[in-house]
C-alpha cells in the first residue's frame, strides 16, 4: 500500500503565510518583554510627544504626523512607508529567522540616545526631532532584545522609517533651486528639441506671443517624485545589488531621473499649449492620469539601469525547500 | 527566562520612566522670555466685530505722511495660530493712496505663531516668489541696521473687462526677540533652542512684515519707499535695536 504523505512532507508543497509567520514568530525570543517596551514607548509618545499645540492641539505625536501628512501631498507617503517596511522585512524573512538572536546591552545606549533626542525634540518645540527618536528608539529597542545582528540584518529595510518626518516645509532650500533647474532645462528643450519659442524668467515660462504663461510652482519642483524616486532607488539597491558601488549608482541616479521625469511632464503641459492653447496646456497640468508622467521616465530609467547592471543572485537566498534538497542528492548521486 | 533580558527590559523602562517624568515637568523648569516689542492692554477684533484679543502690539497710528486705519484679525489667522498669539495689525496710507500693510504676530508659550510668509503669500495668490537678505538703516534710540527678508512676488488678477493683468508684491519681514534681531528662520530656530537648552529660556519671537503692492517694473523703487516708512516706524513700537552704526553725514 503506497504511503501517503501529509502536506508538511510532499516535496512540493511550500509553507503557506500562516506556517512562515509562525515559523518567524517562533524564532523571536523574549517577546513578551520585547512588546511591553513596545508599548511603552509608544504610550510616552502618545501622551507627551508633541509640544506645538498650535497646527493640532494633541499632545501625541501620532496625531501631530497624521495632521502633517494631509496638510502636505509632499510629506503623505509618511502613511506607507510602515507597511513597506514591513513587507521589505518579510521578504527577508528567511535571514531573520535564521540569524541568531540574543540580548545585547550596547542597544541600551541607542534606546538612550534616542529618548535624549525626544527630550531635546520636545523642549525645542522641533518635532521632527522626536520623530526621528521615536523610530531609532524601536531600533534600538530591537537590538536590545534581539542583538546586534539583527540590527544589522534590519537595518535596510528599517532606515527607510526616515522618509516618515515631514520635511516639505523645509525643503525651500531644495525646492527653489530644483524649480529654477527644471525651468532652464524645459526652456530648453522647448527650444532645441521641440522648436517652440519660450521665455524663461526665475520660474515662469511663457510664449512671447502671450498666448501661454505657467509658473513652475513649488508643487511642480519635481520634489515629490524625487521623494519616491529615491526611495525606489534605495529599495532597488538593496534587494537588488550585493555590491556597493553598484547600490550608490542606482542610489544617485534618483536625482538625475527624478529631474527628467518632470522635465518631460512639464515639457508635454508647454507642447500642449503650443498646439492647443493655454486651457491644453492647464488640463495636462490638471488631470490625475496626466500628472503621474514624470514617473515613466524616473522608474523607467530605474528599471533599465537595475537590469543593465543586474547581478546573480544577489538578494535573498531561496529557502531550501525538502524536494529542492532531495533533487539535489539525487543529482549528485 | 533568563535574568538578562529581564534586567535590560526593566532598566529600559526606567530610562522611559525618568524620561516621562521631565518631559511631564518641563514647562514648569522654562522661562517665557521677555517679547523684543511692545506689548499693552489693548481689544483687536475680528472682521465679525468681537474681540479676538485683550492685547495687542501698538504699532503707530501715524509714521511719516501715513495715515493708518486699524484692520480686524481674519478668521483663518484666529484659528489656525495659537490662542496665546498677540497681534498688531494696521494699513497706512500716504497722500498719492501708497498703501503698506503691516502685521505683528508675537508668540505666547508656541513657535508655531511663527510661520512662514509663503503660506500667506500663496493663500493670496502670490506666486513666483524671489527672496534676498537686505539691511533698514533705522536710526533712533541709535543708528542701527535692521536685517530684514525682501521678497518680491507676482500675482495675476483679473479685469473687469475680462483680461487679465500682472501686479507685483513687495514683502518685507523680520523677527525680532528680547535682545535678538534676525531676517531668517533657521538663525532664529537655532538660537530659540539654544536658550531653551542652555538657559531655560523660551524665547518670545515676534514675526514683523510689511506688504505693498505695484505695477511691475516698479519693485525696488516701492522696497526703497517701504525701507524709509519702516527706518521710522520701527523705534515706536520694537524694543530690542541692533548694534550702534557709525553714519557718514555731510559737515
Amino acid at each position: 500500500m503506497p504511503t501517503t504523505l501529509s502536506q508538511s512532507h510532499r516535496p512540493d508543497a511550500s509553507p503557506g503565510f500562516r506556517e512562515e509567520f509562525a515559523e518567524l514568530w517562533r524564532s523571536l525570543p523574549h517577546k513578551g518583554p520585547f512588546f511591553v517596551l513596545l508599548a511603552g514607548w509608544v504610550l510616552l509618545f502618545h501622551f507627551l510627544g508633541n509640544s506645538t499645540l498650535g497646527y493640532v492641539e494633541s499632545s501625541s505625536l501620532f496625531q501631530w504626523l497624521d495632521y502633517v501628512y494631509s496638510q502636505s501631498t509632499d510629506d503623505d507617503h509618511g502613511y506607507f512607508i510602515p507597511l513597506v517596511v514591513l513587507g521589505l522585512m518579510w521578504w527577508k524573512r528567511h535571514r531573520l529567522i535564521a540569524v541568531a538572536k540574543r540580548p545585547w546591552w550596547p542597544a541600551l545606549l541607542l534606546v538612550a540616545f534616542s529618548l535624549a533626542l525626544h527630550l531635546a525634540g520636545f523642549m525645542v518645540q522641533q518635532t521632527r526631532v522626536s520623530v526621528v527618536g521615536f523610530f531609532l528608539g524601536i531600533y534600538g529597542l530591537m537590538g536590545l532584545l534581539w542583538g546586534y545582528r539583527w540590527m544589522a540584518n534590519t537595518f535596510f529595510p528599517f532606515f527607510l522609517f526616515a522618509f516618515c518626518v515631514p520635511l516639505a516645509t523645509l525643503s525651500e532650500p531644495i525646492t527653489f533651486p530644483l524649480r529654477l533647474l527644471v525651468t532652464k532645462i524645459t526652456g530648453f528643450i522647448s527650444e532645441t528639441g521641440l522648436g517652440i519659442a519660450v521665455v524663461c524668467d526665475g520660474t515662469r515660462i511663457y510664449d512671447p506671443a502671450g498666448s501661454f504663461q505657467y509658473e513652475v510652482a513649488a508643487a511642480c519642483s519635481g520634489i515629490r517624485s524625487l521623494t519616491a524616486t529615491f526611495a525606489l532607488a534605495l529599495i532597488f539597491a538593496f534587494v537588488l545589488f550585493g555590491t556597493w558601488w553598484k547600490r550608490i549608482v542606482i542610489i544617485a541616479s534618483a536625482f538625475p531621473l527624478a529631474v527628467a521625469g518632470n522635465v518631460f511632464r512639464l515639457s508635454m503641459i508647454i507642447l500642449a499649449a503650443e498646439i492647443w492653447g493655454q486651457s491644453a496646456g492647464t488640463y495636462v497640468h490638471d488631470n490625475s492620469w496626466l500628472s503621474l508622467l514624470p514617473y515613466l521616465p524616473a522608474l523607467g530609467g530605474l528599471f533599465l539601469l537595475s537590469h543593465w547592471m543586474r547581478e546573480k543572485d544577489p538578494g535573498e537566498e531561496p529557502r531550501q525547500e525538502p524536494g529542492n534538497l532531495m533533487a539535489g542528492a539525487q543529482q549528485k548521486a | 527566562m533568563k535574568r538578562q533580558p529581564i534586567i535590560l527590559t526593566v532598566l529600559a523602562l526606567l530610562l522611559m520612566g525618568a524620561g516621562t517624568m521631565f518631559l511631564a515637568n518641563h514647562q514648569k523648569l522654562q522661562k517665557l522670555g521677555i517679547p523684543g516689542v511692545r506689548v499693552v492692554e489693548a481689544k483687536i477684533y475680528d472682521p465679525d466685530g468681537n474681540v479676538a484679543g485683550e492685547q495687542k502690539v501698538p504699532l503707530p497710528d501715524r509714521v511719516l505722511d501715513y495715515e493708518s486705519k486699524d484692520m480686524p484679525i481674519q478668521h483663518e489667522v484666529l484659528n489656525w495660530l495659537p490662542k496665546d498669539t498677540v497681534y498688531g495689525q494696521k494699513m497706512y496710507k500716504a497722500e498719492d493712496d501708497f498703501s503698506i500693510q503691516v502685521n505683528a504676530v508675537l508668540m505666547g508659550s508656541d513657535r508655531t505663531s511663527i510661520h512662514k510668509p509663503e503660506y500667506c503669500l500663496q493663500a493670496s495668490g502670490f506666486g513666483n516668489q524671489r527672496q534676498q537678505e537686505e539691511t533698514i538703516l533705522v536710526e533712533e534710540p541709535h543708528p542701527y541696521e535692521l536685517p530684514v527678508m525682501k521678497m518680491l512676488t507676482t500675482k495675476t488678477v483679473k479685469l473687469e473687462n475680462g483680461g487679465t493683468a500682472e501686479i507685483s508684491g513687495v514683502y518685507v519681514y523680520w523677527f525680532v526677540a528680547d535682545g535678538e534681531l534676525t531676517a531668517t528662520h533657521g538663525e532664529r530656530m537655532w538660537w530659540m533652542a539654544r536658550d531653551l537648552i542652555f538657559d531655560g529660556v523660551l524665547q518670545r519671537w515676534a514675526y514683523i512684515s510689511a506688504f505693498s503692492v505695484c505695477l511691475p517694473g516698479q519693485e525696488e523703487a516701492t522696497y526703497e519707499r517701504m525701507s524709509r516708512f519702516i527706518g521710522a516706524m520701527v523705534p515706536s513700537f520694537q524694543i530690542t535695536t541692533g548694534p550702534p552704526v557709525t553714519l557718514a553725514r555731510n559737515p
